[in-house]
């Protein structure tokens, strides 16, 4: 760990004392909130380009870098200035992040280099250099789309040649083999294990139990060395993949583009111990993937067939015959969905090799291109008579929609059904979902689709960004969708081109006809999702949880996140931290209901505010805009209650719970409910009744710069009352579109991407729940009273709406 | 061939030539242009693509801005000297101000900063075909 030496870092000057001190420390925050405006904004340009709407180069993706690593670099910098040096640590974190992505830029093969052996669940498509092809797509596979891939581990490069030094090296490598082994035991592995080494095209398989994998990894090793040969060897290092072995009925493979019909998919399956038994299947590229043509076996009627059935069993679920193929409709169905979501992935035409399992249940076992990707021949898309057909096509085509903006590039066809948020389990796969709004609750449904439509919605947002994840082509925000794609029809969706098309366009399917979309294979594409990676993620949720520091910050969110938390607990506890500063002034807010709460106006004196007043403030002195939202939500008397809560005793005293705990570990607080304000901003705790929430919202310039975090932990009660409550919180937020999180009592809302009168109605609404809140402690004695009050509490809060405001 | 009411058609398809040093940048753009009804010739060397532009004749250009050697804004000059009728339209990942005005003082018909949507750059094109057929811009 690079450890930046005391004297290089800069020493921060102390705050001065009294007014000129406070006015520092809130410019210090400021400072920090709108640095972490700048690397939001920056970081949804850099992920909102994966999906191929926009052009740009490798100089976007050097200055992106440099001037994401410039903010994120001020807010330490700006932490460390508001709280005296305490999260120096936060220096390291970012030095190292940064490394990491200039180490990506540079091509480089990113933190994992010196790994000797990684988990599946550690590899991403983007190691191959380091782990193999083999297991770098297998595990992207698993790991983004969650195809039946194995659990495994890898022995990268890196390890295959410490083995070779000998000595305390190896003896270092074979022990992380053996709890990577171990491990994998655990999880269910600890039958027989294959171990598959590859070194530039050779690949050597051996099969070994747990104690003899050492001796399987050196046989491996050394059988693929002999294959390359001295000459090609030298300069290129193996890597192997351990996997469970299977115990196969059948293998076969899936090409997602067939070589005598360049529309079809070929699923070709043989048992095991008859591989030249084969049968072959020609699969329709679009759903249902009806078979175009099979060749199937005569078989006597009591074979038994990979699924353990034989051709004259009924199934249950048509009652039909099983019949005699290898490969029932269903799973024929699930190998080509496979096939076109690894072509989505890696880019078109793949071949996945698969086995059946004794259930008959295909396992993935390689995944690669068929031929070199379509597109890194340039003069592929420009002949001639690709162009033609695509025009004639064109021509002829009738056009049902045009509008909106793509999530996702790319084209895709298929029977279109009308969704709605709750609908996901009916969803048939590959069908074109069409809906009104681009809800994150329609993610399930998304994932299944082969491409989504909205009236509603824009390329930024959480539904565009599982698009992109999973690369399903998307297009949001095309007026009167509903009523001009009608259900049930076949269409073709060219997202970048915003057209919907009636009817199957196969020229257009073609990925050759795609325009200017941004492939998988480009390294461009490539390079900007390694750096997201290291850049968007957010892994510190729970500020209450132990892991919540400097050590566990693995992305450039992390770091602004932590920073903005910090700081907002440091002008929480800024009478106890900063004696110097005289005490803080804060105003003691008016309200109509039962609500305590005061108010730090962090531009007070800009504001004109008398200095050091200390007279209660009316809501109309209000200059932060999305506090004055939330405060119109909080002031509706008819959502508050003024029934006693009606705790037991019991709840009382059983409780040890997060919420007396936080009651009782922050003697420092200024005490009470606090709202820390800015003409653009608020952060409001509140402790209701024996709930604990906060709400943190910034209202900038556009969609990219706008946020609402909202943060709910349930007090006191048994175990059933306050996993309801948490539910009826989670309920409320996804009704308001936000992204939401639960761990156990505590529930985490983001809204982010919308424009500023979504926010502020968001803001209205979650001020209308906390008057509503109490009533939580309340009801709630069974779980129908979690629709029942969700309900209660939407139609109540409808009779307010924000004149002029959206739907 | 443009079918878009607000430009005669003269029959044959406008022709454009992309200069940008990012292979990327013309690998996307090409296919667009040709999808979009536009004969495109892409160059990733300032050099040649000078070579091109003055042998065979183009209606339209979109270059970068900061290239090695013979860089945008030499070229954005040239360019006019040669055929001043021909549109031309910058593509750049250093946007400032002074570049843009600096572009448009020597000619340019609009400059777009990278990153920019694929939408975005097809429409200054058809707004430069409307201009340049009719001599007015839309």
């Amino acid at each position: 760990m690079l450890k930046l030496p005391r004297l290089f870092r800069r020493r921060t000057p102390s705050l001065p004392d009294g007014a000129e001190g406070l006015r520092s420390l809130f410019a210090k925050f400021r400072r920090i909130l709108d640095m972490n405006t700048r690397v939001l904004e920056r970081m949804a340009v850099m992920e909102q380009a994966l999906g191929g709407g926009s052009i740009f180069d490798q100089a976007f993706l050097y200055s992106s870098v440099r001037e994401l690593s410039g903010f994120v670099h001020q807010v330490v910098y700006s932490l460390n200035a508001m709280c005296d040096d305490r999260h120096v640590d936060l220096y390291d974190r970012y030095v190292e992040i940064k490394n990491t992505l200039d180490d990506i830029l540079g091509g480089g093969p990113g933190p994992h280099a010196s790994a000797s052996v990684l988990p599946a669940s550690a590899i991403r498509w983007d190691m191959d250099a380091l782990v193999g092809v083999l297991a770098a797509r297998l595990c992207e596979l698993k790991n983004r789309i969650n195809l039946p891939c194995p659990d495994g581990f890898a022995v990268t490069t890196t390890g295959c040649d410490r083995l070779a030094q000998g000595n305390e090296d190896r003896k270092r490598v074979l022990e992380a083999v053996v709890r990577e082994a171990r491990a994998l035991a655990e999880r269910g592995g600890d039958g027989p294990l294959t171990v598959t080494a590859g070194l530039a095209e050779a690949v050597a398989k051996e099969e070994s139990d747990h104690a003899g994998l050492p001796a399987a990894l050196d046989r491996a090793i050394k059988r693929v060395r002999d294959m390359v040969g001295r000459a090609a060897a030298t300069g290129t290092l193996p890597a192997v993949w351990v996997q469970p072995a299977i115990p196969v009925t059948a293998a076969g493979r899936v090409i997602t583009s067939a070589p005598d019909d360049v529309e079809a998919l070929a699923v070709t399956v043989a048992p095991e111990n008859a591989p030249e038994a084969w049968e072959g299947f020609l699969l329709r590229r679009t759903y249902p993937f009806d078979p175009l043509r099979s060749d199937i076996r005569v078989k006597p009627s009591d074979t038994v067939l990979p699924d353990g059935n034989t051709p004259m069993t009924v199934q249950t679920a048509t009652g039909l015959r099983r019949g005699s193929a290898l490969v029932p409709p269903e799973v024929l169905q699930q190998l080509a969905e496979a096939g076109l979501a690894a072509e989505r992935l890696f880019g078109p035409p793949q071949a996945l090799d698969f086995v059946l399992d004794r259930k008959g249940r295909p396992v993935f076992q390689n995944v690669a291109p068929l031929t070199a990707p379509v597109h890194q021949d340039q003069t592929a898309s420009d002949s001639p008579d690709d162009t033609d057909a695509l025009a004639e096509a064109l021509a002829k085509a009738v056009v049902l929609a045009r509008g909106g903006q793509a999530a996702q590039s790319g084209a895709a066809a298929g029977r279109v059904m009308h969704v709605a948020e709750d609908e996901a389990a009916d969803f048939p796969a590959g069908a074109v979902a069409v809906a009104r709004r681009a809800s994150p609750r329609l993610a399930p449904i998304l994932r299944r689709a082969s491409a989504m439509v909205t009236e509603v919605g824009t390329p930024a947002g959480h539904l565009a960004t599982i698009a992109r994840e999973a690369r399903i082509p998307t297009l949001f925000g095309l007026p009167d969708a509903l009523k001009r794609i009608p259900e049930g029809m076949e269409v073709t969706v060219d997202a970048a081109g915003g057209v919907v098309f009636s009817g199957i366009i196969t020229p257009l399917l073609d990925p050759a006809a795609s325009g200017a979309e941004l492939f998988p294979s480009d390294p461009e594409y490539v390079t900007l999702r390694r750096l997201l990676r290291f850049i968007q993620p957010l892994h510190l949720t729970d500020p209450q949880a132990p892991d919540f520091d400097p050590a566990h910050c693995r992305s450039f969110h992390d770091i602004i996140h932590f920073a903005h938390e910090q700081a907002v607990e440091e002008l929480l506890h800024i009478g106890q931290r900063h004696k110097g500063l005289g005490a803080v002034r804060t105003r003691r807010l008016t309200l109509d209901v039962p609500m305590d709460l005061r108010v730090l106006n962090l531009t007070a004196t800009d504001d004109g505010e008398k200095a050091n007043t200390q007279a209660d403030m009316t809501p109309d002195e209000v200059r932060s805009e999305p506090f004055r939202a939330f405060l119109r939500g909080v002031d509706r008397r008819d959502m508050w209650s003024e029934r006693p809560v009606g705790l037991r005793l019991r709840d009382l005293l059983r409780g040890m719970d997060r919420t007396a705990a936080a009651l009782a570990a922050d003697p420092g607080r200024t005490g009470g409910n606090l709202a820390i304000t800015a003409p653009n901003y608020c952060n409001v705790s509140l402790r209701l009744g024996y709930h604990f929430s906060v709400l943190d919202a910034y209202l900038g310039l556009g969609p990219n710069q706008n946020s609402v975090y909202f943060r709910f932990v349930g007090g006191l009660a048994d175990a059933v009352r306050r996993a309801r409550r948490t539910a009826f919180v989670q309920r409320i937020l996804e009704s308001l579109d936000f992204t939401v999180q639960t761990k156990g009592d505590l529930v985490t809302g983001r809204l982010r991407h919308v424009e500023g009168a979504d926010a502020v109605e968001a803001l209205v609404r979650l001020g209308e729940l906390t008057a509503f809140s109490r009533q939580l402690d309340m009801t709630m004695t069974s779980d129908n009273d979690v629709d029942d009050l969700a309900r209660q509490f939407l139609k109540q809060s409808k009779g307010d709406r924000p004149k002029g405001g959206q739907a | 061939m443009v079918t878009d009411p607000d430009i005669p058609d003269s029959g044959t398809k406008t022709r454009i030539l992309v200069l940008d040093d990012e292979p990327i940048v013309c690998k996307r753009l090409k296919p667009a242009f040709l999808k979009a009804g536009y004969e495109v010739e892409t160059f990733t060397d300032s050099a040649q693509a000078l070579d091109a532009f003055e042998t065979t004749a183009f209606d339209i250009v979109i270059t970068d801005l900061k290239m090695q050697g013979f860089d945008g804004m030499q070229f954005l000059s040239r360019i006019k000297e040669t055929a001043p009728n021909t549109g031309v339209i910058v593509i750049t990942g250093f946007a400032t101000m002074e570049t843009a005005k600096e572009s448009f003082h020597k000619g340019a018909f609009d400059f777009m900063a990278k990153p920019f949507k694929l939408s975005d750059i097809l429409d200054a094109v058809r707004r430069l075909e409307v201009k340049r057929a009719t001599g007015r811009e839309s």
